[in-house]
Order: C-alpha cells, then sequence, then structure tokens
C-alpha cells in the first residue's frame, strides 16, 4: 500500500492580523500552503515572511481581470494573493502557495502564488485569479513562517491557513 | 506532529466511451480541503478540445458563477459566467484531438464541508496535443463560485468522456 507523500503540518484559523507557524520539520522536499481566508475590511492581501525576515523579496505577477502584469522589487515580505472582504459578502479566498526548496540552505528561496479572489457577483467584478512567482534573496533554511494581511486587515471567522510537506521520498 | 493526510475518497474511470454524467454522492465529510484530479478526454465532441461541466454541487441548483484565464494558439484573455446551471471547467482534450492524449487538471474545494461559507472551486487545466502546432497546448485557469453555504456533499460532472477518463477525489486533512 503506497504511503501518502503529503503530511498537515498546521492548521491555523486567525482572527487578528498576523500568525506564526514555527519549528516547521525540515524532512520535506517542499511546502504547500492552502489559504481560505476572508478580512473584515473592504480585501486585504496576503503577506509572508520566512523566518521572520523583513527584506529582501522580489516578484513578478499576473493578474486575470484587465489582464495587469507587473513586478515588485525591495519588498518586505512575500506578497501572494488577494483575500476578499466586505467587498464579497460571505466568499474567501482560494489559493495555493507552493515553497520550493524551504529546507536547502544554499539556495535563495522561491515561491509560486496561485490565487482565486472572488468577484462581486452582481457585477462581476474584482481581480479574478492571479499568479506570482516571489523570490527571497536569502539562503537560510526555512524554519518559520510569519503570515498576515499586508494592509492590516483583520482576518475574519472562518479564515483557515493549512501547511503541508510533500515527504522527499 | 505531522499528520499523514491526502487520502483518496473516490475515484470513477470510464471502461469505455460514454456521454453520461458521473456523479459522486455521499462524499465524506471527514476532510478539510477536497483535491480533485482530473484525467479526461472529452466525448462526444468531434472537436480538439473539450470541456467538464460541473454542477449540483451539494445537490442545490443555487446559480453558478465563473470567472477564467485561457490561452489557447498564442491567445489569452479572460472572460465570465454569470447566473449559470453548469460551471465551464476547460480546456481538456476532446475526442477529435490526437489519439491517446488526455487533457489534465486539479481542482480544489477549501474548507469543502463548512455549512457558513459559500463555495469555490478553483481550477487549472490544460489540454496536449504534439500533432497539432497551433493548438498543441491549452489551458484554463479559474474559479467557480456558488451563493451558498451547503456543505459539498455531491457533485456531478458532465460532458462524458473516452475510455480511460477519470476522476478521483481527495481528502486533504
Amino acid at each position: 500500500m503506497p504511503a501518502s507523500t503529503y503530511d498537515l503540518i498546521a492548521t491555523v484559523s486567525p482572527t487578528t492580523t498576523a500568525f506564526s507557524i514555527t519549528a516547521i520539520p525540515q524532512t520535506y522536499t517542499d511546502l504547500v500552503l492552502l489559504v481560505n481566508a476572508r478580512v473584515t475590511s473592504a480585501w486585504d492581501i496576503t503577506a509572508m515572511q520566512p523566518n521572520g525576515i523583513g527584506s529582501g523579496y522580489s516578484g513578478v505577477y499576473y493578474e486575470g481581470n484587465g489582464n495587469t502584469i507587473g513586478t515588485g522589487t525591495a519588498e518586505i515580505s512575500f506578497r501572494m494573493g488577494y483575500i476578499p472582504g466586505t467587498n464579497q459578502p460571505n466568499h474567501y479566498s482560494a489559493d495555493i502557495v507552493n515553497i520550493f526548496n524551504y529546507a536547502n540552505a544554499n539556495v535563495y528561496k522561491t515561491v509560486f502564488s496561485s490565487n482565486r479572489y472572488p468577484p462581486n457577483q452582481g457585477a462581476l467584478q474584482g481581480f479574478m485569479v492571479q499568479f506570482k512567482a516571489g523570490l527571497l534573496a536569502n539562503t537560510a533554511a526555512i524554519t518559520s513562517l510569519t503570515i498576515g494581511t499586508a494592509n492590516g486587515g483583520t482576518y475574519a471567522s472562518g479564515s483557515v491557513y493549512s501547511l503541508y510537506g510533500i515527504k522527499k521520498e | 506532529m505531522p499528520t499523514n493526510t491526502y487520502t483518496k475518497l473516490a475515484n470513477y474511470t470510464f471502461a469505455s466511451d460514454s456521454a453520461s454524467d458521473v456523479v459522486f454522492s455521499s462524499i465524506p465529510q471527514t476532510h478539510k480541503h477536497l483535491m480533485i484530479q482530473v484525467l479526461w478526454r472529452q466525448k462526444p465532441q468531434g472537436s480538439e478540445w473539450g470541456f467538464m461541466f460541473l454542477s449540483n454541487i451539494g445537490g442545490t441548483t443555487t446559480p453558478l458563477y465563473n470567472q477564467y484565464t485561457r490561452w489557447l494558439g498564442g491567445g489569452f484573455n479572460t472572460d465570465t459566467q454569470a447566473s449559470i446551471t453548469s460551471s465551464n471547467i476547460f480546456y481538456f482534450n476532446g475526442d477529435g484531438s490526437q489519439a491517446l492524449f488526455h487533457g489534465n487538471g486539479t481542482f480544489l474545494f477549501p474548507d469543502y464541508t463548512s455549512t457558513s461559507k459559500y463555495k469555490t472551486m478553483f481550477f487549472e487545466a490544460v489540454k496536449t496535443e504534439t500533432a497539432n502546432s497551433t493548438y498543441a497546448g491549452m489551458g484554463g485557469y479559474g474559479i467557480a463560485m456558488m451563493d451558498s453555504t451547503t456543505a459539498v456533499t455531491s457533485l456531478t460532472f458532465a460532458g462524458g468522456a473516452t475510455a480511460g477518463s477519470q476522476i478521483t477525489l481527495y481528502g486533504l486533512a
């Protein structure tokens, strides 16, 4: 019987503006973060800092409503998907974030996030999908993640972040 | 201590070409997220590319909304479907494409058992075919939504498919 290669490391249901996942096991190849979040403000963006590092981030992104393409440099965190709020009643984000080679202390860290931001159905407005590739120019193995809202919004009840590890073999 | 997860919940494999719907009922409500992996070659179609049609989420007929990005043959655009009863999930291979090629897709229902959130399923799917230089690769990436808090206890995938096409449901802890 094949063994599962996907382990749940932590599940967090935040109700403030940020949280941390610490003591991440260094025994996996990659990490996967599933996001199902909502804020009590109009909207926000998920921001993530490995090891609490506050500089050295850059990224490139595509937003699929309006076909916006852009870049970011000298950022203070991985800025990932949009989080719906009062603009989209009762809807939550749906993101997958891949954190590659997180335990390797010889490489800069890369992240790929794909985000779905539910629009306001009545007007079908708002960003609907976003891809973002991010780079952290730091080789330290990732042992913790600090995750929060980039604009200071408070997470709404029901928000869930699930962190998984993908086994090496 | 990490918890072992990614558990297979159900699989449907077409034994022969069929236009029948694939219905998953009584989906176990024992996990946090629902991941769906698809290998699909639509039938009957006659076209090189095909679709799946998602409906009847949790037994409700609440209208669906769908927004997506798609790329095909050098083109790239976005579009929407509003107040629909069946959400288009694409692109996959159709039975008019080169033999043996199937499309692949991954879908995710976050927090699928919740009865306090509107339901969202995101999808990404690709059609592959090496013989067609114009439409060798096509893809779709988007989000299907429903203004209903009903838990995802059942799903219907319509469109029909060729033998060997399959849909597998996994639960994530």
